[in-house]
């Protein structure tokens, strides 16, 4: 091939473009720390990352959720457990009551008693989290629990004002826990909280002892439902506990992932940084003394 | 038998012709750097010799020498390589505009990062999530409102940037159809120049190197057909259709393509421009095709989001409400008009969070519009709304980086093909100090001769006393 100046001028300039192109290439990658800085650096593993991003973002939202069901059950559960040790009371009470040696006027004193613990009982049925009712469903605008009271001032039975609404908070995808228990689980057909101890109350009224008897048996069964109540909330708790540990797990393995794809091999790509450094070095000094040479106008006199 | 003077002549011949051939030199040392400058030869001969065999020829003893002439001046090109070279420039260029509109598109869409559509849907998402955890709480629905603004805006945005890529497309083709009739007129101008000096017998080597750098020019923007007439003047055609005739220009112009905004390059005499590479089948490919396709995924994710999140909203309650809400969440039907319903904006109770009827705490519709995410919506209900992203912003990647590496392989091409011509065409300096020198012994050579010619002319004329 006849070499002219010109091929020399511009094989040098080509190739020291495309040196700088790369140096230029390795520092971007340096500088960012990520191998992929656009969709083109590598199209078929684009969609892996905004998936990541995408997963790693709702995982975000899932902790969200866990910590809301948290702490809706734990302010759920304070309840129930202050419910337990009202039931607690109310058999003792009702112990005392069925003794023979107890005098009219004590059991009405005890009755008085058991009034209060069935006011605080209804308190503690209109429980709110922040400004929602949390024993009322969807309905958590309206105090739940409503007392019927008689023209004595007695409450004499209470009202349910809510519905069987549950409400979901997703832990993962299609994977939720209902955070809380609508009002129907505290009064129903088979259960009903309030009308033991109406019951007991009237009873200890009356001097009824047989029915006082009959009421600490009723007392028991709540007693142990309200147990349950709480243990299903106890064990809700464990699975959304569970659950975010598993989260906190997934949202790891994503990370090591996303640095797998996207993120450089830094010792790696400093090597090759310095490797081209060198090679751009040799071939600017190259160049350097080829453009420089003697020529042949140069030795002519 | 020949004059006295017949010697003299022969020296003269050769004087003259070493002095042509060292200004030839000159020349290509002159231009040694001038773009699309070819290499100019002396084409050297020996003049007719003595005597011409004719019926009444001097009877001598053979046919004596009369001198040198240099005949004509040829540049060394190759026509082929020429040629070779316009084709490859104008395949260069398609990609090399290709490359910088995508890779435009690429740092609107903002992918691998922090701020872009796929954060904005996904924040979208989980604010319908948060509403549905807590539907009473009036704040958390004021930034559901707040974030599905942010995924409006992204909308906007975008189709805003994608309107603007095609004004900037009609815009060059304006730009460029009046770049073009300029370089159609050089042509046809140098083409005439050429032509009257072929006429008169000259080699007009630096006006066919001149015309040939319009026609790399022209092939930036366009690939063409040429035909050389017999009278040096060329022929411009693009697929079929004269631009440059033997004396005349047929102009380009552009014209609106029926039905849009766009304007399509035509001729003037009606027809359209059709082209196969460089710039201007690059735009409209460009505006046509990849931006065309980007845009309608982009129309179809935003109005699968628009029909999937109004319907589950129009069946909802609003906050306490005893009656479906009936109210479009989403107003609009696609990219261009997308925007959240200003009744919902003005009474963020109308948000449609539940299912059942005066149920405040009920949040389930919300979760199922939170839920949409994960439903496959798109594509024949086979994508999922983030799928469809993905396969978006892969294909921008892909595309980009198809241009990309199509530029490079031309661009390496065409370097390969550039030197070549300048192999052949070049001028080598040391090659033209050779040369040079070559010329200068020559003509001192000459010189003596004149001399020894002269001295013996000059013995001849004393003899007489």
């Amino acid at each position: 091939m006849r070499v002219t100046e010109k091929i020399f001028y511009n094989s040098s300039i080509d190739y020291l473009q495309k040196l700088s192109q790369r140096l230029n290439d390795l520092n971007i990658k340096v500088v960012t720390g990520k191998d992929i800085n656009k969709p083109s650096d590598a199209p078929e593993k684009i969609c892996k990352i905004i998936d990541l991003n995408t997963s790693i973002f709702n995982i975000e939202q899932y902790k969200e959720n866990i910590s809301e069901a948290t702490a809706f059950l734990e302010r759920s559960e304070e309840a129930i457990a202050s419910m337990i040790s009202i039931f607690n009371d109310a058999k003792r009470i009702a112990i005392n009551g069925a003794n023979a040696v107890y005098t009219i006027e004590q059991r009405k004193i005890m009755a008085q008693d058991i009034d209060n613990k069935l006011k605080e009982l209804i308190s503690l049925s209109n429980s709110q989290y922040y400004d929602k009712y949390i024993f009322a469903g969807y309905k958590t605008f309206n105090v739940p629990f409503t007392e019927v009271l008689d023209s004595n001032n007695n409450i004499i039975d209470v009202v349910y004002n809510g519905d069987e609404g549950l409400m979901p908070e997703f832990i993962d995808k299609d994977n939720f826990i209902n955070k809380n228990i609508p009002g129907n689980k505290l009064k129903n057909n088979i259960y009903d909280i309030f009308k033991v101890l109406i019951d007991l109350k009237n009873n200890l009224n009356n001097d009824d002892v047989s029915g006082i008897i009959n009421d600490i048996d009723q007392i028991d069964k709540i007693f142990n439902y309200l147990l349950v109540l709480r243990s299903d909330i106890g064990s809700k708790l464990k699975r959304l506990e569970n659950a975010e540990i598993k989260l906190a797990n997934i949202k790891n393995v994503f990370y090591k992932l996303q640095s797998k794809i996207e993120d450089i091999d830094m010792p790696d790509v400093i090597s090759q940084f310095q490797l081209q450094q060198n090679i751009y070095q040799s071939a600017i000094t190259t160049i350097g003394k080829i453009i420089q040479q003697t020529t042949l106008t140069d030795v002519l006199k | 038998m020949s004059s006295t003077f017949f010697g003299f002549e022969i020296a003269r011949r050769g004087l003259m012709s070493s002095q042509i051939a060292q200004n030839i030199i000159s020349h290509n040392i002159v231009n040694a750097n001038t773009p699309g400058y070819t290499k100019q030869r002396p084409e050297i001969s020996t003049t007719l010799p003595f005597p011409y065999p004719t019926h009444n020829r001097e009877i001598i003893i053979g046919q004596i020498g009369t001198g040198v002439a240099i005949e004509y001046i040829t540049g060394i090109r190759d026509k082929i390589l020429e040629a070779r070279i316009k084709e490859v420039i104008s395949d260069e260029q398609y990609y090399n505009l290709l490359f910088e509109k995508t890779d435009e598109i690429q740092s609107i869409i903002n992918e691998p990062g922090d701020i872009n559509l796929n954060q904005a849907i996904n924040s979208f998402f989980n604010a319908f999530n948060d509403v549905g955890s807590n539907p009473e709480n009036l704040s958390i629905r004021q930034n559901l409102i707040n974030i599905t603004q942010e995924l409006v805006k992204e909308f906007k945005f975008l189709k805003e940037k994608v309107n603007k890529m095609s004004e900037d497309a009609n815009k060059f083709l304006k730009d460029t159809v009046l770049v073009v009739n300029n370089l159609a007129e050089n042509i046809k101008d140098i083409n005439l120049e050429i032509f009257r000096a072929i006429n008169l017998g000259y080699n007009p080597n630096d006006l066919i190197d001149k015309r040939n750098n319009y026609l790399n020019e022209l092939a930036k923007f366009t690939n063409y057909q040429i035909t050389e007439l017999n009278n040096g003047i060329i022929k411009v055609e693009i697929n079929g259709h004269i631009l440059v005739g033997e004396n005349y220009v047929i102009k380009l112009d552009t014209a609106i393509v029926a039905g849009t905004n766009n304007l399509k390059p035509i001729f003037i005499d009606g027809q359209d421009l059709i082209t196969e590479s460089g710039q201007i089948k690059s735009i409209m490919d460009f505006r046509d095709i990849y931006l065309n396709n980007y845009y309608n995924e982009l129309n179809e994710i935003t109005i699968s989001l628009i029909n999937e999140v109004n319907n589950l909203h129009l069946s909802g309650y609003g906050l306490n409400q005893g009656s479906p809400s009936g109210l479009n969440y989403f107003i609009g039907t696609g990219i261009d008009d997308i925007d959240i319903n200003p009744q919902i904006i003005n009474d963020i109770t109308l948000i449609a969070a539940a299912k059942n009827p005066f149920s405040p705490g009920d949040g389930s519709n919300a979760l199922d519009i939170s839920n949409l995410k994960y439903k496959r919506i798109l594509q024949g209900n086979t994508l999922t709304i983030n799928e469809a992203y993905q396969t978006f912003v892969s294909k921008i990647g892909a595309d980009t980086h198809f241009a990309n590496n199509n530029l490079y392989i031309y661009k390496t091409i065409n370097n390969n093909l550039y030197q070549k011509r300048e192999s052949l065409s070049g001028i080598s300096l040391d090659e033209e100090m050779t040369e040079l020198i070559k010329f200068q012994h020559a003509y001192s050579a000459n010189l003596k001769v004149m001399k020894v010619q002269d001295e013996i002319i000059e013995n001849l004329i004393n003899i007489i006393k």
